[in-house]
Parts: structure tokens; C-alpha cells; sequence
């Protein structure tokens, strides 16, 4: 069996270009020919990808298998609606338009297009979401409950593990101060303004020394509007934005970080959660969209931003190490759940119910590790 | 609130009755939970982006009308004739459509990026460090250098006793005694002071503290009032800030209020900043400094430590100054 999947863009560092891409090391793994397609991809993602134009010469097979990554409108969804394959969809949730309401006009017309192309989607075998919470907007969509499902990321954290840090920029976060970190796309829905809010009321109520590390890539027009409150809240030498940073950066920011805090209104998923898991940074985050799900009850949750009470929480983790450890702990645990073998098993159990029996064996065999007949 | 850790929920009243005291200490003032309820939305009407919301409008007229700006489908099969060019107009069209939408940001991004680049430059010629650059001003001249020593207890209570029952600002923190002191004879609306280690013991201590090398922006962003401004070493001011402060004194100080500046010379030598100003500062810079702004300069002696004291005319206006300091003063 062929699989092929289809993705709006590849590049590095996005949590749907690296589900795909692992999803794809897989099915090579299993012994399956597999294809990966994009509208749009950097110099990374041509190393793993075609433009999704050489998808059309598949279309049409009913024995293969098409997965469609759906996460913003992209014109390429109409191989997906006109394919004979069997199609399963993976929704990594859209973006409510309105957050980007006053920042990015561009952005707003592909994520309305996106919510609004949903419910055509729903003629496919199977919809997946990558949590419940992209499930249920699934069914709330039309999808028929009976054909959804989940399947949670697959992070990359092994990526991680085998960059070497950035020894440098660790070093500097290695100053004695208390380092607050937030890592992600620097966009409205993650209410970044928030966490800047939150560390003002830490850095001048409970910790002078302390400072805010900001890492992601930036949105420029609501980027201004940060830097503009940064500034009339006096932080600037104390919050840095980094900007989009290499893995190895990565790595240093996380090892350097004392707390991870996430004020995100809006999250399909939340990869960065779980990176901070596996790092040991005792995450604080509001709990809104899948954030709940994906911290799965560990890690500290809080329903409303009141800042000084939030600060102050901040300040008794500073001085409770039990506390901290039970965080910590939990965290591991919860880490547990995304093991790759877990992710492996889950995957692999979606792909058996469209294998054909010839494909099946020669699968099986493959992951059995022996030649098939 | 509830908050709930490893999914158990807190008891939270502990908490509760902190952040409550740090707020009555003077920690979060009025000012500062005031600009905590501005949204990102706000700087951005603030700010000078207009052109982004003539290009949402213009997005969604068009929209609207049924204009959408994707293109047709392209499902043509591969190897047919039919297709090939509409599917490279339609990448094209596609491409260029969000390129266009997309410019500015792109081009402000990498405006940004190279400013960056160039400012790290010019920080790597002019003090020749090739290894770091660093992230809190630590090319600064150290304010902590001359900074005063701790101020005995003796003289912290002497100030107190002098500034009895007025409300105080003070910049520059001499120890924790002083603070105290304040706080039981006077009222210590906020202390400012650029050491981050300083201003985290008073912090542990309830007391208002905030760190801080722009003193006018922050008494702006606190919102702080009070009676009297002391300032306990004015050579870590550099001489910009010095100025903005006295302004920002005489536009927020009640009619009779005052400020005070310690005029202890510190050690070791001094500095000159980048505002041109020398520093320890002459006593006849700081007078004029004050009488510039309308403050009456003269001088006080409290438990041996000399200050400039400049008060604000009773009538609110400005006054000229007279008193000992504007006899002249001590050049350096």
C-alpha cells in the first residue's frame, strides 16, 4: 500500500511538518512506500517532500492511503476532496480568525477559509484529531462521530536530546537569575502580552532578579504592539526576544529556564508543554483549548490571569522544592504517554484498518524485521 | 481563582493574603495595574500601524463581494496538456497574492534583524569583546561602583526622623534599614535602585522596591506620588536621568515639596557618562539642576551627611532659588 500525505508547508520546527515527517519515517520503517506533499516547503522540507502537483499522478488509486494534515486553508485541499484514495484527515486545529484580527489580515482570510472549508471535508474514512479537543471541533464541523479519533503529536524530543546546546547563550541564562521561558510562535492567540504581564508582576513584586526569554518567531505588526507594553512596563533590558532559534538554542533556553508559562487562549495541541516536561521546567499554564488535555494533569493550571496571585505562586515555587519536585514528577510521568512507542502503536493502529492484506503482511512482516512472502 | 497543581486544587488563601499585602505594601501600584489592563490591541492603536488595518479592510471588501483572492482549482492529471499552465499561474498567482500581503512584514523583520546585527557590531568595535555580548547593560559603566556604603542605622533614623509622617520616594537604596525606618516614621511610597540583589532583599521583605536605572519612567509607570524625592546616590543617575528627574519632580511634587540629594562623595573616581556629565556631580550642577525646574536649592545637614535639599515654591510656581548651595557651592 501507498501512502501519501499532503501538507499545506514544510519547513523546520513546525509541530505539523515534524508530526509528518514522522509519520513518514514510520511507514518507511513498516515497509510501506510513503510520499509526503506540500504546497510549499524551505530547502529542509525538499529533502523529505514533492510539491503536491506530483501527488495527481496517485489520485485516482482507491488502494492507497491519503492523509491530509489540516491546520490553515491551503488551495491543495482539493486533492483531498477530488482523491479515489482512502482518505483519513488530521486536524491540527485552525486558528479562530479573530485573534489575528487587527494584526494580520492575511492571516485571518486563510484561517476564516480554513474554518469555513471544514464541514467539506468530512467525506473521508477516518477524521483525526491530534487531541480531543480537535476532535470534538471535528463533530461540531458535521464529521460523523463514529469516523474521528485522536492521535496525539509525536514530539520530537529525541531531536532535542541529540543537539548539543548552545553553550554560550546557556551560559548567559546561567547567571543567578530566575529564568521565566515561553517558547512558540509569537502570535496573538498566545497571548504573549500576558506572560509579559506576568513576569512584570514577578520582576518588580517578588523577584528583581529575574528576566522573560521569549523564543519563537515573530509576527512584526504584533510584535510592535509587544514591544511597545515591554517598554511602558520599563522591561525592555528584561525581556528578550529571541526570535525563531536553532535547535541547539533551543536547548540552552530550556536548560537554562527555571519555569515554562503558557497564557495561550487558544491551543490545538501545545508541543512546547511537553518539550518543558521533558527539560524538568515546572509549567504554569492557562487553562484554555487542549492545554488542559495535553498536560493531563500534571503541571500547574489556573483558570484566570490575575497577575500579582500568579507572581506570588511563582515566588512559593522559588522558595518550595517539594513543590517544585512533585511538579516535576508528575511531568515525567505524564511524559510517559508520548513515548515514541505509544505514538508508533497508535499510528500503526490506524493504518491497519486500511491496509489490504497484501499490504498488511508485507507491513507486518517489515515490522516483524523479516522478508515478506 | 482556582488554581490547580498536578490537577489537585490549591489552597490558594495563602497566596491570596501575599499578593494582597505586596499590593497594600506599595508593590503593584495603581499606575502599574493600569497598564496591566491594556492589551496587546491597545499598543497597536497606540502605534503607528495603520497601514495594517487599510489592508484588512481592503481584504475583507473584497471577500465580501465574493472577490476571493484564491485562485480556481487545478485537478488537471499529470501528463495532461490542460493544467500545466493554469497550474503554474495558479502557484504564481497564489505566491504573489500572499508576497504582496506579506512585504511589509517580511521587509520590517529583516530591517529588525539587520539592525540587530549592526548594533551588535558597533558594541563588538567599540569594546572590543568578541566572546559575549551582553544581555542586561553590562557594558554600563557599573552605577554600582559608586555607589555609597550602606548607610549606618544611626543616619537611616536621623533621615526618617527628618522626613517624619511625609511620604517618600526614595532612589538608590542604601540598605534595608533605611527603608524600614520610612516605613515606621514616614510613608515609603517606592524605592528604586539599579542593583537587582538590593532590590530582591527588599522585596523578601515586603518593602517597596523596584529595580531600575530610568527613575522618571519608573515613578511615571508606578504612578507614584509622594512629598518627598530622596535621592541617596545621584552619581549612579547618569546626567540625562538626573535632569528627567527633576523635571518629573517638579511637575508631580506638592506646592512645599522637596527633594533631597545626598552629597557624600563616593569612591573610587568618578565617571563620565554619556550624556557628557562628570560624575560624583558638583554640588552647583545639582543647585542648578534644581533652580532650572523652579525648586528653591538650599542645604541640610542630617547626623553628619550633607544633602541638597530643593523645595518646591508653597504657591506651586517656581521660585528662585537662594540658600547656602546657591552661594556657589564646591566645584570638584
Amino acid at each position: 500500500m501507498r501512502i501519501h500525505q499532503l501538507v499545506a508547508r514544510l519547513d523546520p520546527g513546525d509541530a505539523i511538518s515534524n508530526q509528518a515527517l514522522s509519520m513518514h519515517e514510520l511507514f518507511r520503517s513498516w515497509g510501506f512506500e510513503s510520499h509526503l506533499y506540500a504546497f510549499d516547503m524551505d530547502d529542509y522540507g525538499k529533502r523529505f517532500a514533492e510539491f503536491d502537483n506530483r501527488y495527481r499522478r496517485f489520485m485516482h488509486e482507491r488502494d492507497d492511503l491519503l492523509i491530509y494534515h489540516f491546520g490553515i486553508y491551503c488551495d491543495n485541499h482539493r486533492y483531498f476532496l477530488e482523491s479515489a484514495n482512502r482518505k483519513v484527515l488530521i486536524y491540527h486545529n485552525i486558528t479562530p480568525p479573530e485573534f489575528y484580527d487587527p494584526y494580520y489580515p492575511e492571516a485571518v482570510r486563510l484561517c476564516r477559509m480554513g474554518r469555513e472549508l471544514m464541514p467539506r471535508l468530512k467525506e473521508c474514512d477516518l477524521a483525526l484529531g491530534d487531541s480531543d479537543y480537535n476532535r470534538r471541533e471535528l463533530v461540531e464541523a458535521g464529521f460523523p462521530e463514529e469516523r474521528t479519533g485522536v492521535l496525539p503529536i509525536n514530539p520530537p524530543l529525541n531531536k532535542l536530546d541529540e543537539v548539543e546546546e548552545d553553550r554560550a547563550l546557556l551560559r548567559r541564562l546561567q547567571d543567578g537569575r530566575t529564568n521565566l521561558l515561553f517558547v512558540g510562535r509569537v502570535v496573538p492567540n498566545k497571548r504573549v502580552e500576558d506572560v509579559v504581564k506576568l513576569f512584570a508582576c514577578y520582576h518588580y513584586g517578588v523577584n528583581a532578579r529575574s528576566r522573560l526569554v521569549i523564543a519563537g518567531m515573530h509576527l512584526a505588526t504584533y510584535q510592535t504592539a509587544l514591544l511597545s507594553l515591554t517598554e511602558r512596563l520599563g522591561l525592555l533590558d528584561k525581556v528578550h526576544f529571541l526570535g525563531k532559534v536553532s535547535d541547539s538554542s533551543l536547548k540552552a533556553c530550556y536548560l537554562g529556564a527555571h519555569y515554562y508559562l503558557s497564557m495561550s487562549e487558544h491551543e490545538g495541541f501545545c508541543v512546547p508543554l511537553l518539550e518543558a516536561f521533558h527539560f524538568g521546567i515546572p509549567v504554569l499554564a492557562y487553562a484554555a483549548g487542549a492545554v488542559p488535555e495535553t498536560m493531563g494533569g500534571a503541571g500547574v493550571l489556573f483558570e484566570e490571569k490575575d497577575y500579582p496571585l500568579l507572581a506570588e505562586l511563582l515566588g512559593r515555587l522559588d522558595r518550595d522544592d517539594l513543590m517544585r519536585e512533585r511538579i516535576v514528577s508528575a511531568q515525567y510521568r505524564r511524559l510517559e504517554d508520548f513515548r515514541p512507542e505509544v505514538f508508533a502503536a497508535r499510528l500503526r493502529a490506524v493504518v491497519d484498518r486500511f491496509a489490504s492484506p497484501a499490504g498488511g503482511e508485507k507491513a507486518q512482516a517489515a515490522a516483524d524485521g523479516r522478508e515478506p512472502a | 481563582m482556582t488554581i490547580y497543581v498536578n490537577g489537585r486544587e490549591l489552597e490558594e488563601r495563602g497566596l491570596v493574603g501575599k499578593s494582597e499585602a505586596r499590593k497594600r505594601a506599595g508593590l503593584y501600584p495603581e499606575g502599574l495595574l493600569r497598564v496591566l489592563e491594556r492589551s496587546a490591541r491597545d499598543e497597536l492603536a497606540d502605534s503607528r500601524c495603520a497601514m495594517v488595518e487599510e489592508v484588512q479592510e481592503l481584504n475583507r471588501a473584497l471577500y465580501e463581494s465574493g472577490a476571493h483572492l484564491e485562485p480556481p482549482p487545478d485537478l488537471a492529471r499529470e501528463g495532461e496538456k490542460k493544467g500545466r499552465l493554469e497550474s503554474f499561474l495558479r502557484r504564481f498567482q497564489t505566491r504573489f497574492i500572499r508576497a504582496v500581503c506579506e512585504g511589509y512584514v517580511q521587509q520590517q523583520q529583516l530591517f529588525n534583524s539587520y539592525l540587530s546585527k549592526g548594533l551588535i557590531l558597533c558594541f563588538l568595535q567599540v569594546y572590543g569583546r568578541e566572546e559575549e555580548i551582553p544581555l542586561e547593560g553590562e557594558s554600563m559603566p557599573d552605577p554600582g561602583a559608586l555607589r555609597h556604603a550602606e548607610w549606618e542605622r544611626e543616619t537611616a533614623e536621623a533621615v526618617a526622623a527628618a522626613l517624619r509622617g511625609s511620604s517618600c520616594l526614595v532612589l538608590g537604596i542604601p540598605g534595608l534599614e533605611l527603608l524600614e525606618a520610612l516605613q515606621e516614621k514616614a510613608r515609603l511610597v517606592l524605592a528604586v535602585d539599579p542593583s537587582e540583589e538590593v532590590v530582591a532583599r527588599a522585596q523578601a521583605r515586603m518593602l517597596p522596591a523596584w529595580c531600575g536605572t530610568r527613575f522618571a519612567d519608573l515613578l511615571e509607570l508606578a504612578g507614584a506620588e509622594g512629598e518627598v524625592v530622596l535621592v541617596t546616590c545621584p552619581a549612579a543617575i547618569p546626567a540625562g536621568g538626573l535632569k528627567e528627574l527633576f523635571v518629573w519632580a517638579a511637575g508631580h511634587l506638592p506646592p512645599g515639596g522637596r527633594v533631597l540629594v545626598a552629597l557624600n562623595a563616593p569612591s573610587p573616581g568618578g565617571i563620565v557618562d554619556r550624556e557628557g556629565g562628570s560624575r560624583p556631580y558638583t554640588r552647583a550642577f545639582i543647585s542648578s539642576l534644581m533652580r532650572s525646574r523652579g525648586l528653591v536649592a538650599g542645604e541640610r545637614r542630617l547626623d553628619g551627611k550633607v544633602f541638597l535639599e530643593g523645595r518646591k515654591a508653597e504657591d506651586g510656581g517656581a521660585g528662585e532659588g537662594g540658600g547656602a548651595a546657591d552661594a556657589g557651592g564646591e566645584g570638584r
